[in-house]
């Protein structure tokens, strides 16, 4: 793909030109000879594996290299014409939002409005200028509703918008953002694009790095790192098609993917309805089916762990009320078969993890019960819950806390009082199944967030567990981390083990899981196979618990197809249909 | 209370309205002054400091929290003098081998006032003072704002630590980490519960002073302040009167030396 | 960071050592509750945040640390009478500076680098028990707490008060203070150097 030329003088919006930043004490540098140059008005992505330099561009791109970050910068960085060396006053030029939401609260505000003062007061900003200001970002930011309300008791995507509005409000025309929707909910990762959407469209220039299709399909450009280089910069269409990505170790998204297939121009929106559109109209038979790694199969756990069956896990009428009153499970019956695949849906509140924690002990039940192979678990311990049950928790540096990753694996087997054979085999075992065998000695807080998710996942399957309950496995993740831990799920399944998860991942709950449960207020509202689940006529059902079906299944749905979960069913479909409308 | 301000209590009594800081140099004198008089005025100033929670319209939190943090205290400060006062001789009570005594009374009671009007005016100070308030008053009267942020920042995080103890509290028993039992088990869990907690809350520093860079924390400009925290004319006057009680403790001290206060 | 700063230098209060001391003041309450209710040791290790600062950052920047802590601990948890303890609590955060300046958080330093901070350890909780051994006095020897029971046995061993109040911390302190000093170094050999050196004084504790 062609690159689009640099400009070298220093306009308005952003412009990167021939960066290197060399960290001290790496051997390669983080970035080398990047370049780009946002507008006014346009949103660039960056798009790369976790550790292609896209954080070291963001912090570059705001002028936090070398001034606080310490390493050695070549090239030039200007925002608005003001170049980002040295001086201290980027801040009211460029803006920068990180991918925790917390983390970028002051810790210091009662409101999100004082919240948004924060900035202007350390610019030493007249209080009078400060009221009209932070009014004036909060009625464009759609913040106005939020102004009173206590910062920390906002939800993730509420915290990054006020997180955005808390530079924008510094008066810079410049926006850059490291993986904004990372750690959110589909609805909030839809906030904050749609919040990016807006920022660009009142002329500010904005780079967002991501790893969400959700925000990355829908910006002007995308720039695609690999190894600290460029691969180039296109339309989304082209820079993330499976051509344009086929070195950089990343695979196209769905969205793309469905694009490609269909043919649909390089020009057209990428959307649901010109997808549908496009594809009607194209011939999608088992030749065009694409060979792509995406669909990686199970890996093959038999070899490793042994085949056993998991439990019965049997909940009746369970109810939990927190000492604070609320309600958080209301009346729920569920029977898990040994080896199933449960994916536990649902928006944020609706007692997913609470119904999860009774699964071990974490929580014992109001009323009801809880038994796991036909023994009441009320009796049970959790430590000792834990020789049949793993539990992976979203957070993974909640758990991490050893000098190695091997070390980190070996902590389970050895409260479990697994013989030292044991043990080793198991480490392996899983050190395998997870793809960490190259990193076994690493510091597990040296690696990446993606990778330190799948060493706490490998920590948990070292101990060999019958059901292994995993919560927001995917978030944060990046592509490949997600198709590992698809893989997992799979291959647990196969050797008859039992995997319950709870995901805001539709797409990966239709993929991996053969079984979804929606909850939505405590109780549980859907129980069947994806295909049910996801079929036409379930989409008001699915948004009264803040969820929407794969595109996969909203595209089948479009074009009269019956319901088609996963991108593969809804080739099928296609065939058949094209099969049927075309015989020749 | 609200969330994010520490004990603070809304409300809008006579101590609320008033500035930070003649409340937190009335607050200092009236921890140190027991220790300057006589014991016996320290049963007083426990009078005064309960009238002044209930005056501020704190009422029943205020007391439940007066009792909380001085029931355990006060006993410890009266079991302790009461029954293991070295050399007492006069006993009131025996209770198996211990022995009361009265001159452990006399010295353990007016102590045990002592503490606890100290905690009833630290109450009455935390919750009708809002912490941001009182550093933004403290910051106009040359605090450094760097300071004031390590305060605020720190009374916000120690819910969200908490938090973050339970969650992995509950990891780590999720992979099979006992937390009870025997000593030896129990110690055992010490570094799994306090190395994620010390870690992550380490690595997160570093994205938190990014974030604060990116909002001119470092910025060599005069600050301004969004918050306004008024002063009138009573705080003034307040602050004044401050004064001159602490101008009176050096003639209080010199007064038991030479006799004339008892 | 080659060159090293001062012991008093402000330098110590970087952005990053400003996070870490709210951080630690967090932390030291966490602790102190995670080990006091949840497992239920007889210590305390509820001035781990205050060592970290001070191995950290520097020896000015633990003792303000510490100080800050108490007097927020006293304010916050409504128990004023260890807001006077600050003054212990700032020379613990000093010492672990100090001594890390001479290795005791040396992680790479074998069973030498481990000798030194026990001893380190030690050595604070001794210093510790000396400075709060008048504060206590003042509040009639208690601090409310399991150590009380400590200071009853030895009234009954001596006539002096404060006498009786020094050698409770003479036990307690030392053996705190080394459980707590060991439990930062464990803690410290896992936090990768990448994060460790974004501190003035990391280095140090490599």
């Amino acid at each position: 793909m062609a690159s689009i030329p640099v400009e070298s003088g220093a306009g308005p919006g952003l412009a990167i030109s021939s960066l290197t930043v060399h960290y001290f004490g790496r051997d390669t540098p983080a970035l080398s000879d990047v370049s780009v140059d946002v507008r006014p008005g346009a949103l660039v992505g960056v798009a790369g594996r976790n550790g292609a330099g896209k954080s070291t561009l963001a912090l570059a791109a705001a002028g936090l290299i070398p001034r606080v970050v310490r390493a050695r910068l070549e090239g030039t960085v200007t925002a608005d014409g003001v170049p980002l060396g040295t001086s201290e006053g980027v801040a009211s030029h460029v803006g920068i939002v990180f991918p925790n939401p917390h983390n970028q609260i002051s810790a210091t505000k009662a409101t999100v409005r004082e919240e948004l003062a924060f900035g202007l007061e350390n610019l030493g900003v007249a209080r009078a200028d400060m009221e009209r200001r932070i009014e004036a970002i909060a009625a464009r930011l759609g913040l106005s509703e939020l102004l009173d309300r206590y910062p920390f008791a906002l939800s993730g995507g509420e915290q990054q918008r006020v997180a955005i509005g808390s530079v924008v409000a510094l008066g810079g025309r410049v926006l850059v953002l490291d993986e904004p929707t990372g750690q959110l909910d589909p609805a909030g990762t839809e906030t904050v694009r749609d919040l990016l959407l807006t920022q660009a469209e009142d002329g500010t220039a904005v780079l967002c790095a991501e790893h969400s299709d959700v925000v990355l399909a829908t910006a002007d450009r995308v720039l695609v790192l690999d190894a600290g280089r460029s691969v180039g910069i296109a339309t989304p269409r082209v820079a993330l098609s499976g051509q344009a990505l086929a070195a950089s170790g990343l695979e196209p998204p769905t969205i793309i993917r469905l694009a490609e297939l269909a043919g649909l121009g390089v020009d057209d929106p990428l959307d649901d309805e010109h997808i549908a559109d496009a594809l009607a109209g194209a011939a999608v038979g088992p030749d065009r089916r694409p060979t792509d790694g995406d669909d990686r199969s199970a890996t093959d756990l038999g070899g490793r762990f042994a085949v056993r069956d998991g439990a019965l896990l049997e909940i009746a009428d369970l109810r939990y009320r927190y000492p604070t009153g609320i309600d958080a499970v209301r009346g729920v019956d569920l029977r898990v078969e040994p080896g199933e695949r449960v994916a536990i849906v649902g928006q944020n509140g609706s007692g997913k993890t609470t119904l999860v924690k009774h699964i071990n002990g974490l929580l014992r039940p109001s009323t009801g019960r809880v038994s796991l192979a036909g023994r009441d678990l009320s009796t049970i311990k959790v430590h000792e819950a834990a020789r049949t049950i793993g539990f992976v928790f979203q957070n993974p540096d909640d758990q991490l806390f050893n000098r190695s990753v091997e070390r980190e694996l070996a902590f389970g087997p050895r409260n479990l009082a697994f013989s030292s054979e044991r043990s080793a085999q198991l480490i392996d075992a899983a050190l395998s199944a997870a793809q960490l065998q190259g990193v076994r000695s690493d510091n597990p807080y040296d690696l990446g967030y993606s990778d330190r998710k799948l060493v706490a996942l490998a920590s948990v399957l070292a101990m060999d567990p019958a059901i292994l309950v995993l919560d927001e496995p995917t978030t944060g993740q990046d592509g490949p981390g997600v198709a590992q831990v698809g893989a997992i799920v799979d291959g647990l399944s196969a050797i008859g083990r039992t995997v319950i998860a709870i995901t805001h991942d539709m797409e990966f709950a239709a993929r991996h899981f053969g079984r979804i449960v929606v909850m939505r207020q405590g109780e549980v509202v859907a129980d069947g196979t994806p295909e049910a689940v996801f079929a036409p006529g379930q989409e008001e059902l699915l948004a009264s618990t803040g969820l929407r079906p794969p595109l996969a299944a909203r595209i089948g749905a479009k074009l009269g197809l019956g319901s088609t979960p996963t991108v593969d069913a809804l080739l099928d479909a296609l065939a058949v249909a094209d099969a049927v409308v075309k015989p020749d | 209370m609200r969330e994010g301000l520490g004990f603070y209590v809304d409300g809008s009594g006579w101590l609320h309205r008033r500035n930070p800081v003649p409340k937190l140099l009335l607050l200092i004198w009236g921890v140190v002054a027991p220790f300057v008089f006589p014991p016996a005025y320290a049963f007083g100033l426990l009078v005064l400091a309960i009238l002044l929670g209930l005056l501020a319209e704190l009422g029943r939190p205020f007391l439940r929290a007066l009792f909380i943090a001085s029931a355990l205290l006060t006993t410890s400060i009266i079991v302790i003098n009461g029954f293991f006062f070295p050399g007492a001789r006069d006993v009131l009570l025996a209770v198996g081998p211990f022995h009361l005594t009265r001159e452990g009374l006399e010295f353990g009671l007016p102590i045990a006032a002592r503490v606890v009007s100290a905690i009833a005016l630290t109450l009455a100070f935390v919750m009708s003072t809002r912490p941001d308030d009182l550093m933004e008053a403290l910051i106009d009267r040359g605090a450094s704002p760097r300071f004031a942020f390590v305060v605020l920042s720190a009374i916000q995080t120690i819910p969200r630590m908490l938090d973050k103890a339970s969650r992995i509290l509950d990891a780590q028993r999720s992979r099979g980490l006992a937390t009870e039992g025997r000593f030896a088990a129990r110690a055992r869990a010490i570094v799994p519960l306090l190395g994620p907690l010390v870690i992550g809350s380490l690595i997160d520093v570093r994205e938190r002073s990014l974030a604060l860079e990116a909002r001119a924390f470092g910025s060599s400009h005069q600050r301004t302040a969004y918050r306004e925290v008024p002063i009138g004319d009573v705080d003034r006057r307040l602050i004044a009167i401050g004064m001159l009680l602490f101008a009176a403790l050096p003639l209080v001290i010199a007064g038991r030396l030479a006799g004339l206060i008892r | 960071m080659t060159s090293r700063t001062g012991a008093f230098s402000m330098s110590q209060f970087t952005t990053s050592t400003l996070v870490l001391m709210a951080v630690a003041i967090a932390i030291n309450i966490a602790v102190g509750h995670t080990v006091q209710n949840i497992i239920k040791l007889p210590v305390y290790l509820d001035s781990i945040g205050t060592v970290l600062v001070g191995a950290l950052a520097g020896p000015l920047a633990g003792a303000a640390t510490g100080f800050l802590a108490n007097v927020i601990w006293g304010l916050a948890l409504g128990v004023p009478g260890i807001i006077p303890f600050a003054i212990t609590a700032a020379v613990i955060g000093f010492l672990a500076g100090w001594f890390t300046r001479r290795g005791a958080f040396k992680v790479s330093g074998g069973t030498r680098a481990l000798a030194i901070c026990a001893l380190a350890g030690v050595i604070t909780g001794i210093i510790a028990a000396i400075v709060s051994a008048p504060i206590a006095v003042v509040q009639g020897g208690v601090t409310g707490s399991g150590t009380d029971a400590l200071v009853a046995v030895f009234r009954n061993m001596t006539d002096n008060i404060f006498l009786a109040n020094q050698l409770q911390g003479f036990v307690s302190d030392p053996v705190d203070k080394l459980v707590t000093y060991l439990v930062a170094f464990a803690i410290l050999v896992a936090v990768p150097v990448t994060v460790k050196t974004t501190f003035p004084q990391g280095e140090e504790t490599v």
